[in-house]
């Protein structure tokens, strides 16, 4: 199992290189000089030639990605064009507000998610199958944006319980932030956990449990639930990527100073250097996630974890 | 006889499955008896309604589509289709124990083998997690697979082998009855063997009644003590192994006799039944099998043919012998 | 010996048209020609309410984007200012209201409707385009050429579409020409996948190793053979991708780089609207539903073409 860990972590690697590399050459062809922007009203001919040299920006491109990468693994992410400061400095007090919001929007929407999904496919045909059904369509099709102003509307406008902007208030500005960028999210959660679980129960090997005179609980939670988790738990990994997006939309709806609206300006203020440091950061996290799906797999199925470790004996 | 002596008695069962506004008539006033200690072969070709008589036995037609119509399922006496869900649950498994068709999907992938053996001991013995694994461990090696693979995970073992170890989560709990739905089918013709001389032992050893389930005449002549045939749903002929082999009465049962290839003779035609299986849904009036049957009457496509009791073991459901008890199957 | 079961059954097929003299093979054959099979995966697609809903919704938005140059003139209607009737509440001469500059907002949607549409459904031809290629060869050639274009493709998803459009956008600016490429390449890797799978589901059929040794060269296979067969999938991704694409679209305007003002696109509709939600909350209403309705339609559509084409569910 351990080697299996290894060997996905150094298999992330290479994809995380090409990646940057990607982003990076993307980057670099952005119109205008950078020199420019840094400089603004101060430039010069002569000040952008000297500045030039000194960023290594005269190298070629694979030359200046490996001076990126080679900082990058120092946890240097270069110097922000507008602020001369550190991108590593905005990026890391943003990235906290970030992280706040993400992780209470999965933690409401697996533990809200889940639970729903799994009992609306005990009983297919009740009212609140058939409801969750709805809401679940409802919930993917949803923009989120602007599902946060209404959310705004609704509960600072009118009714003044929460507040509408900012992570000023403690745990009550989290609520409208999470529910909104959650929402399409929680909504395929349960779709899934739903349609698998009623997948999983039409098995085979349920009808052989139940034979047995195991319970109808049993039957749900210690057997279909563990085969019917696989779907729901790629789409709660796989989904991240969908979160990060949702991420940019949420902080600008609820101005919150996270990545997501660093990466907005930065790139309203072509700042190249930052919108490369958001981006990296934000791959890195798919990437882990995906990582970690892929390890919660195995820890799962059996014959996942057969192919990686444990000596498989076939009769 | 006693009925308190008989293991299972299933009396007049009827049931129906209703599919897009189509009703499947699954089985059709099913009578079966089975005495303690003995093996009953239901024999018929699939989709004769076997599988789904099995599963009344405990209850477990699947209800959005199947419907129990009518008729009673005695297991030791009691009614099991007007059991509570406890009654139900605490019998499944524990009296009456049932192996499925295909050991492929029969078994929890994620579980090991011995956790899913050791779930019925838990459950109707309550004894510890320990000793229900301990006594998973006797059964594997009860069934003729050691004991230490018990840890493992059904993928990891063969067809075969996955069938011994359903065949084990059957009997944990020391059945009355085992219900057995064509348990060789699935498996490769040596392997059938191998699974068929467990099974006979078993038989030998306990006391235990057996309801096998088959379309093989073959396996019936090694482990039965009585056999019925059934077709769309009825239960056509019904006797002892000698009465059904060596008196056969109904038209069907002798289309399935004769359609098995004689090895002494082996330049002989096949003689197949002519025509197919009627349609669940639309099945031919009168009796079932006239459009295929060579000795079929007037009578046949309009009535229902009178079940007639030959002996006291054997009865025939067919017009030919409304009036008498002769063989009216020519020679 | 007849069977006959099947005789007097209810809703049996008529009986055939009495025998008449034949004078060509093909007139013979006639006969016997069952209707074709898209009449009746058509027969079927509308035995599903829900589907059948989501296609005349999204009928309804096509026509309207179609048509939006003869509901709402552009410079008269759409564009112009008119500060004397800015933020009306909804009311007989305004469906919708006004905004904030005095134009009638339901015009707008209108016309924002034929720009969603347009750019979203022409990013997803693109990436439909580039995942045919890619997936196709992926798929029918596996081995070393699968495994490079998976790994390419993997790199690919651990950006999410939201993020990679945002890098292409940083970098080339936000043209509408810039957003269709972007959208489309963001898309491009699950589109990929999708082919793939479907090609790779197929394949392996007997149909297409009878073509082979009848000495059937291999793009002819893949086009008269392969393609065909995977049109059932691909058809369903289309549907929920150029939903998502508009989502993508509507999600960049309302950042700010996405359709600029005053074009008027949903998005950026909301955007110019937020600041004069709190006491004229009728502006942030229509656009948001428009982009819900279309989007929930398309989802609906393809579920339901999903459910149609999958010979499964019969359940």
């Amino acid at each position: 199992m351990v080697r299996y860990i290894i060997r996905r972590l150094l298999a992330l690697i290479p994809v995380i290189l090409v990646l940057t590399f990607i982003v990076f050459a993307i980057l670099s062809m952005t119109p205008g000089d950078a020199t420019t922007i840094i400089l603004g009203s101060e430039y010069t001919e002569e000040l952008g030639a000297k500045l030039r040299v000194q960023l290594g920006l005269d190298r070629p491109l694979v030359v200046q990605y490996f001076h990126y990468v080679t900082h990058l693994l120092q946890g240097d992410f270069g110097i922000s064009y507008v602020t001369r400061a550190p991108v590593l400095d905005q990026l890391s007090v943003r990235l906290a507000n970030t992280a706040w919001i993400v992780a209470s929007a999965m933690l409401l929407c697996v533990s809200l998610g889940i639970p729903i999904g799994i009992l609306s496919a005990t009983k297919p045909n009740s009212f609140f199958s058939q409801g969750t059904m709805v809401f679940g369509l409802m919930g993917v099709s949803m923009p989120i944006f602007w599902l946060g102003l209404l959310l705004i509307l609704l509960f600072s406008v009118n009714l003044g319980w929460l507040p509408s902007s900012g992570l000023d208030n403690g745990p009550k500005s989290l609520l409208l932030p999470a529910i909104t960028l959650g929402f399409n999210y929680m909504a395929n959660i349960m779709r899934t956990t739903r349609s698998s679980m009623m997948e999983a129960v039409r098995q085979d090997f349920i009808r052989t449990a139940r034979a047995k005179g195991v319970s109808e609980f049993g039957v749900i939670y210690n057997h279909a639930l563990g085969n019917a988790l696989m779907p729901t738990i790629t789409i709660i990994g796989l989904d991240v990527g969908t979160l990060l997006g949702g991420v940019v939309l949420t902080e600008t709806v609820f101005s919150i100073p996270g990545t997501g609206r660093l990466l907005v300006e930065a790139i309203n203020q072509r700042d190249t250097p930052c919108v490369l440091g958001c981006l990296v950061v934000m791959a890195l996290c798919v990437a882990v996630s995906n990582l970690i799906v892929d390890l919660i797999y195995a820890y799962i199925d059996p014959r996942i974890r057969a192919q990686y470790g444990a000596k498989a004996r076939s009769a | 006889m006693d009925a308190q002596q008989n293991m299972l008695e299933i009396k007049d069962l009827t049931v129906e499955y209703v599919v897009d506004d189509e009703v499947v008539h699954a089985a059709t006033e099913v009578n079966i008896t089975i005495p303690a200690g003995k093996t009953f072969g239901l024999v018929g070709e699939t989709g004769a309604g076997k599988t789904t008589t099995a599963l009344s036995i405990l209850n477990l037609v699947p209800t959005p589509a199947g419907r129990i119509v009518s008729g009673e399922v005695l297991v030791k006496g009691q009614d099991v289709l007007e059991a509570s869900p406890k009654q139900l649950r605490a019998m499944r498994g524990n009296q009456v124990a049932m192996v499925f068709q295909d050991p492929m999907t029969s078994l929890n992938p994620i579980k090991t083998v011995g956790e899913q053996i050791a779930e019925g001991v838990r459950i109707h013995r309550g004894v510890s997690d320990k000793e229900a694994l301990g006594q998973a461990k006797k059964l594997l090696e009860m069934v003729g697979i050691p004991g230490g693979r018990m840890s493992e995970y059904p993928h990891q073992f063969s067809g075969g082998m996955k069938q011994r170890v359903v065949i084990a989560m059957a009997l944990a709990c020391d059945p009355d009855l085992l219900i057995a739905d064509e348990p060789t089918t699935a498996l490769d013709v040596t392997i059938q063997a191998q699974v068929l001389k467990l099974i006979r032992e078993l038989k030998e050893s306990s006391r235990m009644a057996m309801l096998m389930i088959t379309h093989d005449l073959g396996i019936v002549a090694q482990v039965c003590d009585s056999v019925g045939i059934m077709y769309a749903g009825r239960i056509v002929e019904c006797g002892t192994l000698a009465d059904i082999f060596d008196d056969l009465r109904h038209p069907y049962t002798r289309g399935l006799f004769d359609s098995l290839p004689d090895i002494e003779n082996r330049r002989a035609e096949l003689k197949p039944i002519p025509g197919l299986i009627p349609d669940p849904v639309d099945l031919p009036p009168g009796c079932a099998f006239h459009p295929r049957c060579s000795y079929a009457r007037p009578e046949c496509s309009r009535d229902l043919p009178p079940t007639r009791w030959l002996s006291d073991t054997h009865h025939v459901s067919c017009h030919l012998y409304k009036d008498t008890a002769e063989n009216m199957l020519s020679a | 010996m007849e069977a006959t079961s099947t005789a007097g059954r209810a809703g049996a097929p008529p009986a055939a048209p009495p025998p008449r003299a034949f004078t060509t093979k093909k007139e013979f054959y006639a006969q016997f020609k069952k209707k074709s099979i898209a009449h009746e995966l058509w027969l079927r697609f509308l035995k599903n309410r829900t589907a059948v809903a989501g296609l005349i919704i999204f009928s309804v938005i096509a026509i309207v984007a179609i048509t939006a140059p003869w509901i709402a003139d552009y410079d008269a209607v759409v564009t112009k200012i008119d500060i004397a009737a800015r933020l009306q509440p909804p009311s007989a001469s305004h469906w919708f209201g006004t905004d904030e500059l005095g134009r009638d907002i339901l015009a707008r949607i209108v016309h924002g409707a034929q720009v969603s549409l347009l750019i979203g459904i022409t990013a997803i031809f693109v990436s439909l385009a580039v995942g045919l290629v890619l997936g196709g060869a992926a798929g029918y050639y596996g081995g070393k050429t699968d495994s490079i274009i998976m790994r390419a493709m993997d790199v690919f998803l651990c950006l999410p579409d939201v993020l990679l459009a945002l890098a292409i956008i940083a970098a080339f600016g936000n043209t509408k020409l810039n957003l269709i490429i972007a959208i489309g390449l963001s898309f491009s890797p699950k589109f990929s996948r999708v082919v793939r799978a479907a090609v790779m589901s197929v394949r392996d059929n007997e149909y297409v190793e009878a073509a082979r040794s009848i000495g059937a060269r291999d793009h002819r296979i893949i086009a008269r053979h392969v393609l065909p067969n995977c049109i059932g999938p691909i058809i369903v991704q289309v549907t929920l991708y150029v939903a998502n694409a508009i989502l993508t679209i509507a999600a960049l305007s309302f950042i700010g780089l996405g359709i600029q003002p005053p074009t008027p696109e949903w998005g950026n509709m909301l955007a110019s609207g937020r600041t004069f939600m709190r006491d004229f909350p009728h502006i942030v209403v229509a656009p948001g539903l428009a982009i819900f309705f279309t989007i929930l339609a398309l989802n609906l559509l393809g579920d339901g073409l999903r459910d149609t084409l999958d010979p499964r569910l019969k359940h």
